[in-house]
């Protein structure tokens, strides 16, 4: 007879449950950073943006009662069960579809820079579904994504990274968010490529490498003359047994990197999976939209992409994008010395702004009303040369002042670069100058707490 | 997650996998329509479509039939083609979707300010590539000229636009 020993049996059980119970825990409410989903949110309201401004002069054909799709159609050519649009009922003449789509245009407007983000965003969502349940039949896989992402962005706990809102908190601390909305996404992605794979190698030409020939021949996508699409036709085979291979690829992401570890050589061991496919994706989404016209898919693929990045992500760009500035300054405290006045309000504010825009950690805030830090980064300037303008010292020791400081700033802070070159541009200068100069002389001069004009 | 796992499952099961997915399938479909979730990844596949197609709308006027437009890739700006020749493919390729071409082309009457009672109609001109068969050969593809069939879909009037 077998003698069960019940405490330690009960000690085992009791041991499994907590560390099973931990391992959930884990699993769904690690905290991770929030900076990929703000991104997302940017990437999603933009990218619904620019397409329904681009159809602008198709809102009332395609979503009004006088459309290509009257109302009374409606229970005959749309699904009845389980759907709702404002547009079905409350909004059908043309001037209101069009305020709604004013309306939508606004919140997405404010989803994107932040303004009272989760309230915008909400609405952004369900006045998109609205349309979109209006007339399905212009729809493409783009728009369901856009959908989906919205649907994630409404019941994610942290999306107000990168907003007007947290600069209103005055606080650079990265935001933190549960585990959770980043394993949906991850899953999302997952169910799109394995289902996609498997519709596609229902058919023949997938299977016999024909498809990229065919599609490239078809002139509703391709964008270039048939001389192009014949020229591409000979890789046509190894096209398309790459992207089923990327496509098929995505299943490991449901493999632990722990196991992972094991099966690859020591070499590899430092490699994100994840990294590598969203890079593939972007050479695979970017290549469909150069040659083909098939919507705003390409640019939704790529917003869901941001939501992807975690932190350790954003240090490997980060670090990328630092390659040539640390070959350069290969100290470690070589930073762009921004020299501000501290009691100035409108300065602090500044400063707030740039360090929270500076994704590549290259910027140093020194307060030059604090002898010791003026002492340590800038001893051969004054404080009534500092007072009239914004100063920056770079690691080899140049300074630039006001509008030049600033016009330097935008080529080291990736939120600026797109006014790069129109910064470069020779005319810009000398007016730039003025409006700084204008904006620098109203500034309130605030000393030992008594703030008066200039 | 597991919701649309199995509602995308479920939408590309052509080949019969996993038939007891239809019961979980049956009260999830609520939720995913709802929160408008439902999803298909079917672009390009099984196999991209090889049908070209062109849609001519032409009006009478002075007894003979002439152009009044012309729905094709290649005459749509950008961020209207993908939508418009979508619209265009589904109510040609679903017969529950046929009455929608009537007012696609009485809208056509109302763009274009055409009088009420003009006769108007949808002409599709329709060639398909071939099988790739030969997907190496570039001078098979430069050889190849799409046949073009066409008919006419669709005859009406324009009519007099309700105040």
């Amino acid at each position: 007879m077998v003698r069960v020993d019940r405490p330690h049996y009960l000690l085992h059980t009791h041991l499994f449950m907590k560390r099973l119970l931990t391992f959930i825990d884990r699993f769904f409410f690690e905290k991770i950073s929030a900076s990929g989903f703000g991104l997302m949110r940017i990437a999603w309201a933009g990218t619904i943006l620019v397409s329904m401004l681009g159809g602008a002069s198709d809102v009332v054909r395609y979503y009004s009662g006088v459309g290509i799709s009257p109302i009374s159609f409606a229970p005959f050519v749309l699904r009845n069960a389980y759907r709702f649009s404002i547009l079905d009922t409350i909004v059908t003449d043309p001037f209101p579809v069009l305020l709604l789509w004013s309306t939508l245009l606004w919140c997405l407007f404010c989803s994107m820079l932040g303004l009272r983000t989760r309230l915008m965003t909400f609405l952004s969502f369900v006045l998109l579904c609205s349309f979109h349940e209006r007339n399905i039949y212009i729809l493409n896989s783009g728009d369901s994504l856009l959908r989906l992402i919205g649907f994630l962005l409404v019941i994610t706990p942290r999306i107000d990274a990168f907003s007007l809102d947290r600069l209103q908190q005055r606080s650079l601390a990265p935001i933190t968010m549960s585990i959770w909305p980043y394993r949906l996404l991850l899953w999302q992605f997952i169910v799109l490529y394995l289902t996609s794979l498997w519709d596609k190698l229902q058919g023949v030409m997938w299977i016999n490498g024909g498809v990229i020939a065919s599609v490239f021949h078809h002139m509703d996508y391709f964008r270039f003359p048939k001389i192009v699409a014949d020229l591409l036709s000979p890789f046509s085979f190894s096209l398309t047994a790459a992207f089923l291979v990327f496509e098929l690829s995505w299943i490991l992401l449901l493999i632990p990197r722990k196991i992972w570890r094991f099966a690859l050589p020591g070499r590899m061991q430092n490699y994100s999976l994840k990294r590598c496919l969203l890079i593939l994706g972007i050479f695979f989404h970017s290549g469909i939209f150069l040659f083909m016209n098939v919507g705003n898919y390409s640019f939704v693929i790529f917003a869901g992409y941001l939501g992807l990045l975690l932190a350790e992500d954003f240090d490997v760009l980060r670090n990328f994008f630092n390659t040539g500035w640390k070959r350069r300054n290969p100290t470690d405290d070589a930073k762009i010395s921004v020299l501000y006045d501290g009691s100035c309000r409108l300065c602090q504010r500044s400063m707030f702004l740039l360090l929270s825009i500076d994704a590549l950690h290259r910027l140093r805030a020194v307060d030059f009303r604090n002898p010791a830090l003026l002492k340590k980064y800038a001893p051969d300037l004054t404080e009534k040369s500092l007072d009239r303008a914004l100063h920056i010292r770079l690691p080899d020791g140049k300074t630039f002042a006001g509008f030049d400081a600033f016009r330097v700033l935008a080529k080291h802070l990736p939120a600026l670069w797109i006014t790069v070159p129109f910064l470069a541009l020779p005319f810009v200068s000398p007016i730039g100058r003025r409006i700084y100069a204008r904006i620098a002389g109203k500034r309130h001069a605030c000393v030992q707490g008594s703030c008066a004009q200039k | 997650m597991a919701a649309v796992g199995i509602f995308s499952i479920q939408r590309v099961n052509r080949s019969g996998i996993l038939p007891w997915l239809r019961i979980p399938d049956r009260y999830l479909s609520p939720y995913i329509l709802m929160t408008s979730q439902f999803q298909s990844w079917d672009m390009f596949s099984p196999d991209p479509t090889r049908r070209l197609k062109e849609i001519r709308i032409e009006t009478m006027q002075n007894g003979t039939w002439s152009l009044s437009r012309l729905v094709d890739g290649k005459h749509l700006g950008s961020f209207k083609r993908a939508p418009e020749l979508k619209y265009l493919d589904m109510i040609q390729a679903y017969p529950s979707l046929k009455p929608l071409e009537e007012p696609y082309i009485q809208d056509v009457c109302r763009s274009d300010h055409l009088k009420p009672g003009t006769p108007i109609r949808m002409r599709i001109r329709r060639a398909v590539l071939p099988m790739p068969e030969d997907r190496n050969s570039i001078d098979a593809w430069r050889q190849w000229r799409p046949e073009w069939s066409e008919w006419i879909d669709h005859t009406t009037s324009c009519t007099p636009i309700s105040s």
